[in-house]
């Protein structure tokens, strides 16, 4: 009895996916084996009633009745439906538009090989900050359920950190004593990005967004390293002076970084509805990307210049791995037109 | 001068009469919150009124059952319907028992085999889920039957099909309940016409009717018309115009006994159907009265799903034939003033119990309860609705409907051995009323006898007036107490 229930059940699928497939030409697979399984448990003696219980079947699948409507709403009515639909109160317009602006939290990482205990480069391994962003869309509803929507946007990627380092520095006696300072940088980069994304509604309410986000540079990176001397009060620091400053700025203007980036973005957004025209979208989403911030590099790592030999002590890093992805926080208005 | 103020006044007064009487036949018309943006119709009240059941189209495609809740704040968010009515590519148009219990519904498609397009289904609302999915083949065509009706008495329904041998595209047919289905439809001809008729609906005074029809003469496309039902025809045919009719299509007019409010479908401008509430309902249905009540476990107070069968008792007949809920032990059912009922719960396991109550002509009330308690078998016992003469042991024949309930309880459980007991009020000597006691209970025996109950199984006992249920003060109290009681005896 399970088994023949099962079938039945098995049988019903099928019913379903044929007429989703009625358009492709392919039902009759279906038909067959539809026809298969319904005689596993009626058995063959009512072969002729089965062909024309699915001969009427069939029939009736065109025709795409419900329980209201005998005929269903006909070729005609569906469309009109269909196009009233499209410009109805609550949104069912499939096209809308809108802007949205939010706030980057960036988290930057990447691999440094080869660094000094205490080295004043490893402040680098790692950064975060939070920046805006601002952009426009255009969202086309699919089905109530699904629609594409493709958003433009300037999106500003700062980051930072600070982090201790023990350097080798000259002493007043010229020995070579140890410095602590305090390493800090942030750098600052702007991307116009392109993020074309499927739209699934989980429910009235909520919704998810998810497709490729395209990031091409906008004007210079910069990014800025300030070293302080925390102590001693009276050290030779590379060229530097003792009692002169305390504090070593170097800015790079137009940081080398990848001018192109391509990622994912996933966002989960909450719609609440002003009017039937205009709704406020509070959104949370998180861009990975897989495309690196910048190139591999190698560069000399000299903190333990003294003493590390042979003199001069440096000591070769491999950079590379660089990854910065971002979650993102915003708040849009849809418009419905 | 004089005539020409005169009819000023008449025409002031004429305006005045014209403005009470536009506000007085106002009838406010307004969408439900839970409309979507897809069709929503075929709205169908439980009978206390705190459960709507619709249909909707998920997508603007798939039509399912949905259920709301009344709540203090509305309407609860639309649930979908639990349990395998769904189970189909499309279904909704449902039918309700007055006890909400027990649903006809249409379906196209359904995982339950069916006789070709759209057709009508049963369930049963068993442990708060729908099931037991049963194609109704005695109703059912090849072509297009749905949008069933229910009278408040579950005895008469109406759907709608566009089978060969109807007046011209959808007709509305009848049927009535037999003890194993439905018998077979009959075209209602006095309803139909050469145009389409759609989604018929019979209300609570099983009396008003409403359905909707594109037939010529209405204010455009689909429009509600109402006719009176009287036996198995109807009259009085006649469309109930503006507010509710419009150039729209409308479908699905009904109503809660004994309420104000109605409820429809209309199509709006998008062109999808949205469940409209008008409020005061311009065409209600006669006030009807509802009996209505929790059956419990005696013992442990647990609500309890039971058969609850409600008799005229002067006629013999059952008015209703219902099920309590499983989870909550509520019925309901509709009841027409002026006559004597008894209320009867059964369920396996349990000893059944009956009660009377008499509703008078004038009664004015709209809901009498009758809570219920059923006793275990083992050692269960229940006073039976046995009516006799004065001073006499004969049956009445109002006893007729009890006695044969215990012949059906005695063969349901064949293991089962009771004693009858017989009691008396204070009137008359010691010795007159226990024989008058024994004989009745006695008589009592001698009726199962007759119908093939063994000798064993059946004991007898007077008590006359020694166990009077409560004090004899008065008649009221004399005559609880002149009762035979039925006690479990094994």
């Amino acid at each position: 009895m399970e088994i023949k229930k099962r079938i039945v059940k098995l049988n019903y699928y099928l019913v379903i996916i044929k007429k989703r497939l009625i358009n492709f030409n392919i039902f009759n697979i279906f038909n067959l084996l539809q026809y298969f399984l319904t005689n596993l448990w009626i058995g063959m003696k009512n072969k002729l009633t089965l062909l024309m219980l699915l001969f009427s079947s069939i029939v009736a699948y065109s025709q795409d009745e419900d329980v209201l409507r005998p005929k269903g709403r006909g070729i005609n009515e569906e469309e009109q439906y269909r196009n009233r639909r499209s410009s109805s109160k609550t949104g069912k317009n499939p096209w809308s538009y809108g802007v949205e602006v939010g706030s980057n939290l960036n988290l930057f990482s990447q691999s440094m090989s080869g660094l000094q205990q205490d080295s004043r480069l490893s402040v680098f391994e790692s950064g975060s900050g939070v920046s805006p962003f601002i952009g426009v869309f255009l969202d086309y509803a699919l089905t109530d359920e699904t629609g594409i929507q493709v958003k433009l946007a300037y999106d500003q990627k700062d980051f930072s950190n600070s982090k201790d380092a023990i350097l080798d520095a000259i002493g007043e006696d010229l020995s070579v004593v140890d410095a602590f300072v305090t390493g800090d940088y942030a750098t600052s980069t702007l991307y116009l990005t392109f993020t074309p994304q499927f739209r699934w509604n989980i429910n009235q309410d909520f919704f998810l967004l998810a497709g490729p986000t395209i990031h091409f540079k906008s004007g210079k990176a910069t990014q800025k390293f300030t070293e302080t001397i925390n102590s001693p009060d009276d050290v030779y620091y590379f060229l530097g002076t003792p009692n002169q400053t305390r504090t070593f700025v170097s800015n790079a203007d137009n940081l080398e970084i990848n001018s192109t980036r391509v990622g994912l973005e996933f966002d989960l957004g909450y719609k609440y509805m002003f009017t039937p025209e205009l709704t406020f979208v509070p959104k949370i989403g998180y861009q990975y990307m897989f495309t690196t911030f910048g190139k591999d590099e190698k560069i000399d790592d000299f903190t333990k210049y003294h003493t590390t030999p042979p003199f001069p002590g440096t000591v070769p890093i491999t950079i590379n791995s660089k990854a910065l992805h971002s979650l993102q926080f915003s708040v849009g208005i849809w418009y419905n037109f | 001068m004089k005539k020409i103020n005169l009819i000023n006044l008449a025409i002031l007064l004429f305006c005045f009469a014209g403005f009470v009487s536009a506000q007085a036949q106002k009838v406010e018309i307004s969408p439900v919150q839970f409309n979507t943006d897809a069709d929503d119709f075929g709205s169908v009240l439980s009978q206390n009124g705190r459960f709507m059941y619709f249909t909707t189209a998920i997508s603007g495609e798939k039509q399912k059952v949905f259920t709301v809740e009344r709540t203090s704040g509305g309407w609860s968010i639309p649930k979908e319907l639990g349990g395998d009515v769904n189970d189909a590519t499309q279904a909704g148009a449902v039918a309700l028992t007055p006890d909400g219990q027990y649903m006809i519904f249409s379906a196209f498609e359904q995982s339950v085999q069916g006789l070709g397009r759209t057709d009508l289904f049963s369930a049963r609302k068993i442990d708060g889920n729908w099931k037991e999915i049963r194609n109704l083949s005695e109703l059912n065509s090849s072509e297009f039957d749905a949008q069933p009706t229910l009278s408040s008495d579950g005895q008469t329904l109406l759907f709608v099909s566009d089978r060969d041998g109807g007046t011209g595209g959808t007709d509305i047919y009848m049927s009535q309940r037999t003890k194993t289905g439905w018998t077979k439809p009959v075209n209602v001809v006095q309803l139909n016409s050469p145009s389409e008729e759609m989604t018929p609906v019979i209300a609570a005074d099983n009396k008003t009717t409403y359905f909707a029809s594109n037939r010529v003469g209405g204010s455009g496309g689909f429009d509600i018309y109402t006719g009176v039902k009287s036996g198995n025809s109807f009259d009085n045919i006649k469309n109930i115009q503006s507010p509710i009719n419009t150039s729209a299509d409308e479908y699905s007019y009904t109503s809660l006994a004994n309420s104000t409010t109605a409820y429809f479908s209309r199509v709006n401008v998008y062109g999808d159907l949205d469940i409209m509430m008008a409020v005061p309902n311009p065409f209600p249905s006669e006030p009807v009265l509802i009996v209505e009540g929790i059956v419990r476990d005696a013992s442990s107070k647990d609500p309890l799903g039971s058969d609850i069968t409600i008799t005229d008792l002067k006629t013999g007949g059952k008015v209703a034939e219902l099920r309590s809920d499983d989870i909550s032990g509520e019925y309901y059912a509709t009841l027409t003033a002026g006559r004597i009922y008894s209320v009867t719960a059964s369920k396996l396991g349990y000893v059944f119990y009956s009660e009377r109550f008499e509703v008078p002509p004038s009664y004015s009330g709209n809901t009498i309860t009758k809570n219920i308690s059923l006793y275990p078998i083992a050692n269960g016992s229940t006073r039976l609705l046995i009516f006799f003469d004065y001073n006499k042991s004969d049956l009445q024949d109002e006893s007729t409907p009890e006695l044969e309930r215990i012949i059906e309880f005695l063969r349901e459980n064949p293991n089962t051995k009771v004693s009858f007991e017989g009691h008396t009020d204070d009137v008359g000597t010691d010795d007159f009323n226990d024989k008058l006691s024994e004989k009745r209970a006695n008589s009592v025996r001698q009726y199962l006898l007759q119908a093939g109950i063994e000798t064993v199984r059946v004991k007898t006992k007077g008590f006359g007036k020694r166990k009077p249920l409560i004090e004899n003060k008065d008649e009221d109290s004399r005559a609880q107490n002149r009762r035979v009681e039925m006690k479990i005896t094994n």
